[in-house]
């Protein structure tokens, strides 16, 4: 049983002697004195609050489950609802009763890929400083109960009208469970989202006469214009958005879509963007009138007619100087809009949401009308299902009646509004009045600790459940462990409350037995010809997912006469800095805080970690005096916050941005105390239409505090200094050069002391940064598969972080003044020729028959002269021997090495994952073929920018991307020769510096053209 | 030194499988049975110590060995560990004929070898035995839900990935490693288990069997030619290269070491 807590040196040499068995004295070996150890000590108490050091035992099972032998993986279909903003279809890889890794189910919209938020899910079900149990508050703190007792307590305090269920936004048979719930308790439910979309859907409503959330095709686009969204990092379904911008831009079928980020600041999103058009925070809207005004002015037609009333107002002209954007820029942007075929144009997310975005939202559906995109890019009511929930405005009324006195009691479930709720809405004092406060969570979160009862609820990977994922397609999930701790599923929970309560009963058990009811009633009204239900049922729990019939058919979206005459306003011209809050991947709402991967994962803008920060221009920094890390105070209306300044030249000068997710009061370990939370800066403004919260357009004043903060940031240079370690190419060049070939692999393939001729494998491995968003999918994965702990703050200061990816983010300047991003992972590049083999002095760095560079743990000694050889840096030292506490060690990998202080190590091309996939081609008699196995990291990648395989093999897919026209070799002038080749991002913008020239170079072979590249491009 | 054990063990392989062949030659539907079965079975009742056993299984030699006795073998046995309950591997393995797999099933598709459940061995003793006292307490393990915690004996350190159904795939008998175990009353440590120990076997010279990884594959998908007169860079492990071929098993150190 390999242990994470435990680590055994080698046997390095005899230890005191003890007694045997017959009383006599004799030397043992190492292995002998734990034997008697463990015989002596089988009894021993544990230290954690864990179960106990099992030692040298062998524990079978008591009833082994059917058809699974223990020491395999076995994947479990399932679905998080909250992992972030989209529901994910998964699979849990289960080993010994034990989820270790999340990977995707390609049933889903995410298309087998999962984010990085989602992969640290793990991190959440095993969280430590989850509530192990039920527990009351009493004089002294929160003390042990007893289910029967809690529940009964709560069933007590629940007097009908005096109620309040508070959970989060739910779909499917909860949402029906929740609403029957109330009715029958006499409860009110109010279902809540920190980041909704409220405003969206209000506007589509408007608009369309279709709520819901609109789909966004951009795979089908030839154009795509962002008003702010940060669709590839945190809203809406950024993994499903991933793959579709990938497909949008994918050079080698000849197209790429031109993509446009219109806002005050790039996020994530905004980083992948060809063009930048800065626009004042809350006037996102306005420019969309202006933009939408020039496409129908130059395409004509019905829809210019239409507008007419509205659009004339908005010219150009008449929203620049509000919205601090030239007119020109609007005018060039409408004239490609107008003359793409399939264009998309995606709405603000919050940190655009100010008072107006309903108003907002609206533009952009106007907008995306005008276009022509609405019914074929855009179509209304197609897109994510998303539960109804409570706006700001909602929440603030019902903070009024908490604060009135006319509730007694709030359960809370699968929410956190005590911190997710800006102070100002006064959420926590009216929280803090009521007699009776419930929390079904899962997480000693701020909202759990404010409460008087504590009923935890199973983790959603220990849960039954389901979920409408479209209207179309509904998804369930299952269990896929037993619950760790004392915890009950929610529903059951509450199932249980309201049978106590005596006023309600249901025909159902327990909650699994609703949801099949549920599906079985709907199921026999469905289909009734099919299969009988019990079939279906077990098929649908190993698909994940089954595609209905959705309720109406998809409506013809016309623009209703409301929208056509919409009173837009114009906003007044505001001067002064603007504040612009927003969600990052890594926490989103705050979610991630906790996830110690989460925190270490660095910020796809500031490489930072660990920390909040203020965005700050660095023309507004300048007459402060701040350089990054200094620290900065915030001042609203409302209050204000202190964090290190992060100085961005990607936000404008008259805007500063804060990220959601820190400032945690409790929630655990990893969160609490740590950054600021942001929503302290917000005054509680709602939009008017929708309700919802404005998260950006308060003024603020900034003030230099005069000392210098803690900011660890991972990225050592802004650019790469022409090295060429992340090459863009413009994508003309691209376009021309496709069939080209610009590597010559035969410097890896025919080089005698790289791999064994007789060995029908080279590893390698294809990146394309033309694909890769930057979004850490892929750095998380690895840190599941492969053991990696997270170091903290004061380490990643200093250098030794262990992450074995890392996402290099750099600026190239272009010729607008402007600049461009290329996300870069570098990992080990498994050299051919590495600089880290040979000067190892005791061989624990080698080189495989099969082209591996790898890394023997108990031959390293820790010289580190691997890493002081390395010229990508990409080994990793441990510093110190980590801890991984109960229950973290659960999900460590058993297949691969937990290393301990004094030992090197890097990525291995997922080694475990190749010596499963040998030993599973070898019992069919046949070579591992491309496609048996992926690494983590490719598996892991929503764009599919990773690409891993066999170089041998001339089929294989690595081998054809590799000979691509883009394709290069970081620091081939080197001559490591690595393994690894990278695809140049390919970008619209006239970027300074010439590129790379179509001939290329064939870096491996020392200077000389090959003729092979010459002759091919 | 593990050779003739290898030959033997192709030998028997072999022998099973004509016999196997032969068996499933015969016809189909109903009928009267064909006449090789027939005397196969005349066979068996003539001689229970010749008989002709099922392919794959391999014969034992029972000694008369009572479960009184073997109890009492085990609590007075010099080597290895004592055991919770005293289970005794000759007299399952040796008296009654018990296989390998039949407790230790599916180590030969899992890295870890199998330790059977308590349901497995509460198959044969809810009634088998009842009146012993050490089946008694292995009764009273299953009344409460409790899994037995045996002593382990065979444990790699946790930088070794040593995963067991490789080897039951290349034929690798388990008393090579684990020595004779159908005469341990307990079980004992037989092998060192140290990497030296390993590499005896993977080193050694040999046919190339399917053993070998690869090698046998690469014969019939040789990689592309290698240009002659390329140099060493720096210390590169030629003697592996030149042998991984060759070898046995694999001696490639991220075989098991990752």
């Amino acid at each position: 049983m390999k242990d994470g807590d435990r680590h055994m040196n080698g046997d390095g040499g005899k230890l005191p002697t003890v007694t045997g068995e017959n009383g006599a004295f004799f030397e043992t070996s190492r292995r002998d004195f734990l034997k008697v150890l463990g015989v002596a000590g089988a009894g021993a108490a544990a230290t954690s609050c864990g179960p106990p050091d099992m030692g040298d035992k062998l524990i079978p099972y008591l009833v082994p489950p059917e058809d699974i032998v223990p020491g395999t993986n076995v994947a479990y279909a399932t679905l998080l609802k909250n992992g972030g903003p989209e529901h994910l279809g998964l699979y849990a890889n289960v080993r010994d009763g034990r989820v270790i890794k999340l990977e995707g189910n390609p049933r889903f919209p995410n298309r087998g890929r999962l984010s990085a938020l989602a992969q640290s899910a793990l991190q959440d079900l095993y969280d430590p400083d989850r509530i192990q149990g039920p527990r009351k508050l009493d004089a002294n703190g929160f003390v042990e109960a007893d289910w029967d007792e809690a529940v009964a307590a709560v069933a007590g305090v629940s007097a009908p009208g005096r109620t309040v269920l508070l959970t989060g936004s739910v779909t499917g048979s909860a949402a029906e469970f929740y609403a029957q719930w109330a009715e029958a308790i006499g409860a009110e439910w109010v279902a809540w989202e920190p980041l909704g979309l409220e405003a969206l859907s209000t506007a589509y409503e408007i608009a369309f006469g279709i709520p819901g959330i609109p789909s966004y095709e951009i795979n089908r686009a030839d154009r795509i214009v962002s008003f702010g969204a940060d669709f590839l990092g945190s809203w809406l379904a950024p993994v499903e958005f991933a793959a579709r911008f990938a497909d949008a831009r994918n050079i080698e079928s000849g197209h790429h879509a031109k993509f446009t980020h219109v806002g005050p600041r790039l996020s994530l999103t905004g980083l992948n963007a060809d063009e930048w058009i800065s626009v004042r925070p809350g006037t996102e809207g306005i420019v969309a009138l202006a933009v939408a005004s020039e496409v129908a002015r130059r395409k004509g037609g019905g829809a210019a007619a239409r507008l007419e009333g509205i659009l004339s107002r908005f010219t150009p002209a008449a929203v620049a100087e509000i919205a601090g954007v030239e007119p020109a820029r609007i005018e060039h942007l409408a004239e490609e809009l107008a003359s793409a075929n399939q264009p998309v144009v995606l709405p603000p997310d919050i940190s655009g949401q100010g008072a107006g975005s309903t108003e907002a939202h609206l533009a952009v559906a106007l907008l995306n009308q005008v276009c022509g995109a609405i019914g074929t890019t855009v179509r209304p009511g197609a897109g994510p299902t998303r539960g109804a929930s409570a706006s700001a405005a909602t929440m603030r009324n019902l903070v009024e009646r908490m604060a009135s006195g006319t509730i007694d009691t709030m359960i809370v479930a699968g929410a956190n509004p005590v911190y997710g709720l800006p102070n100002s809405l006064g959420f926590a004092e009216a929280f803090a009045g009521i007699a009776n406060r419930v929390s079904l969570g899962s997480h000693l979160d701020e909202t759990a600790a404010a409460s008087n009862w504590l009923l935890p609820a199973n983790h959603e990977l220990e849960s039954w459940g389901d979920a409408e994922i479209r209207p179309d397609v509904w998804a369930v999930c299952q269990p896929v462990m037993r619950p760790i701790f004392d915890t009950r599923q929610a529903e059951d929970v509450l199932l249980s409350i309201a049978t106590a309560t005596g006023r309600a009963s249901f025909e159902v058990e327990d909650w699994k037995g609703w949801l099949e009811a549920d599906w079985r009633t709907n199921y026999e009204q469905e289909a009734p010809s099919q299969a009988p239900f019990d079939e279906f049922w077990f098929a649908l729990l190993q698909a994940g997912a089954v595609r209905r019939k959705p309720a109406q058919p998809d409506p013809a979206a016309t623009l209703s006469p409301a929208a056509a005459n919409y009173q837009f306003t114009l906003p007044a011209q505001e001067s002064g800095l603007s504040l612009t809050t927003y969600a990052t991947a890594q926490l989103y709402d705050g979610r991630g805080a906790n996830r110690s991967w989460m925190q270490e994962l660095p910020d796809a803008v500031s490489k930072a970690v660990w920390n909040s920060w203020v965005e700050i221009h660095p023309a507004t920094a300048e007459p402060l005096g701040l350089e990054t890390g200094d620290l900065v105070e915030v001042r609203t209306s409302a209050g204000s916050v202190t964090a290190p300044a992060f100085l961005y030249k990607g936000i404008r000068p008259d805007t500063i941005a804060i990220p959601l997710g820190q400032g945690h009061t409790q929630f655990g370990r990893n969160a609490q105390g740590r950054g600021v939370n942001a929503l302290d800066l917000l005054d509680g403004t709602v939009d008017g239409r929708s309700g919802a919260l404005a998260f950006a357009g308060a003024s603020v004043e900034i003030t230099a505090v005069g000392r210098r903060g803690k900011l660890a940031i991972m990225q050592g240079n802004d650019t790469d200094l022409d090295r060429e370690i992340g090459e863009l190419m413009r994508v003309d060049d691209a376009l021309e050069a496709i069939g080209g070939h610009r590597v010559d692999l035969r410097q890896i393939l025919e080089n005698a002391w790289d791999s064994d001729p007789k060995s029908p494998y080279r590893w390698a491995m294809s990146i394309d940064l033309n694909a890769c968003t930057g979004c850490g999918a892929c750095v998380t994965a690895c840190y599941a598969e492969n053991n990696i702990p997270a170091v903290g703050e004061d380490l990643c200061a200093q250098g030794r972080e262990l992450s074995w990816m890392q996402i290099m983010r750099y600026f190239e300047e272009t010729e607008d003044d402007g600049f461009q991003t290329v996300h870069v992972p570098v990992l080990c590049q498994h050299c051919g020729d590495a600089p880290c083999e040979p000067v190892c002095p005791v061989y624990a760095a080698y080189h495989t028959p099969e082209g591996l560079n790898a890394q023997v743990y108990n031959r390293c000694v820790g010289t580190r002269y691997c890493a002081n050889n390395c010229p990508y840096k990409v080994r990793r030292f441990n510093w110190f021997t980590y801890e991984h506490p109960y229950p973290l060690n659960l999900q460590l990998n058993p297949d691969v090495t937990v290393r301990e202080t004094g030992v090197m190590e890097k990525c291995t091309f997922c080694v475990q994952r190749i010596n499963r996939a040998k030993l599973d081609a070898k019992a069919e008699g046949r070579h591992v073929q491309d496609g048996d196995f992926q690494t983590a990291c490719m598996q892991g990648c929503p764009t599919q920018a990773i690409v891993f395989g066999n170089l041998k093999d001339p089929e294989s897919q690595v081998s054809r991307i590799s000979k691509g026209a883009r394709a290069y070799h970081m620091l081939g002038e080197l001559n490591t020769r690595p393994a690894i080749t990278y695809l140049a991002g390919v970008s619209h913008a006239r970027l300074s510096q010439s590129g790379h020239d179509e001939h290329g170079e064939d870096n491996g072979a020392a200077g000389e053209h090959d003729s092979a590249a010459e002759a091919g491009h | 030194m593990k050779l003739p054990i290898r030959l033997i063990g192709a030998a028997a392989f072999v022998a099973a499988l004509s016999g196997l062949l032969i068996a499933l030659s015969g016809p189909a539907g109903d009928g009267p049975a064909p006449a090789a079965l027939v005397a196969q079975e005349q066979a068996n009742q003539a001689n229970p110590a010749e008989q002709e056993l099922p392919p794959g299984i391999k014969p034992r030699t029972p000694t008369g060995q009572t479960a009184e006795e073997a109890i009492a073998a085990h609590m007075v046995a010099s080597e290895g560990p004592e055991q919770p309950i005293p289970f005794s591997h000759r007299f399952h393995s040796q008296e009654l004929a018990m296989q390998c797999e039949y407790c230790h099933g599916g180590t030969e598709s899992s890295v870890i070898a199998v330790i059977p459940p308590v349901e497995l061995c509460m198959g044969c003793h809810r009634i088998v035995g009842a009146q012993l006292e050490p089946i008694q307490r292995l009764r009273g393990y299953w009344e409460r839900g409790e899994p037995v915690q045996w002593e382990r004996i065979y444990k790699t350190p946790d930088f070794v990935q040593f995963p067991h159904r490789a080897h039951i795939r290349s034929q690798v008998e388990c008393e090579e490693c684990h020595g004779k175990v159908e005469d341990m009353d307990r079980v004992y440590m037989f092998a060192s288990l140290k990497m030296g120990w390993c590499l005896e076997c993977h080193w050694a010279e040999g046919e190339d069997t399917d053993v070998a990884t690869d090698r046998l594959l690469t014969e019939q998908f040789p990689p592309p030619p290698t240009p002659e007169g390329r140099q060493p860079h720096g210390l590169y492990p030629r003697a592996i290269d030149q042998e991984y071929a060759s070898s046995r098993g694999p001696i490639d150190c991220t075989a098991c070491h990752y």
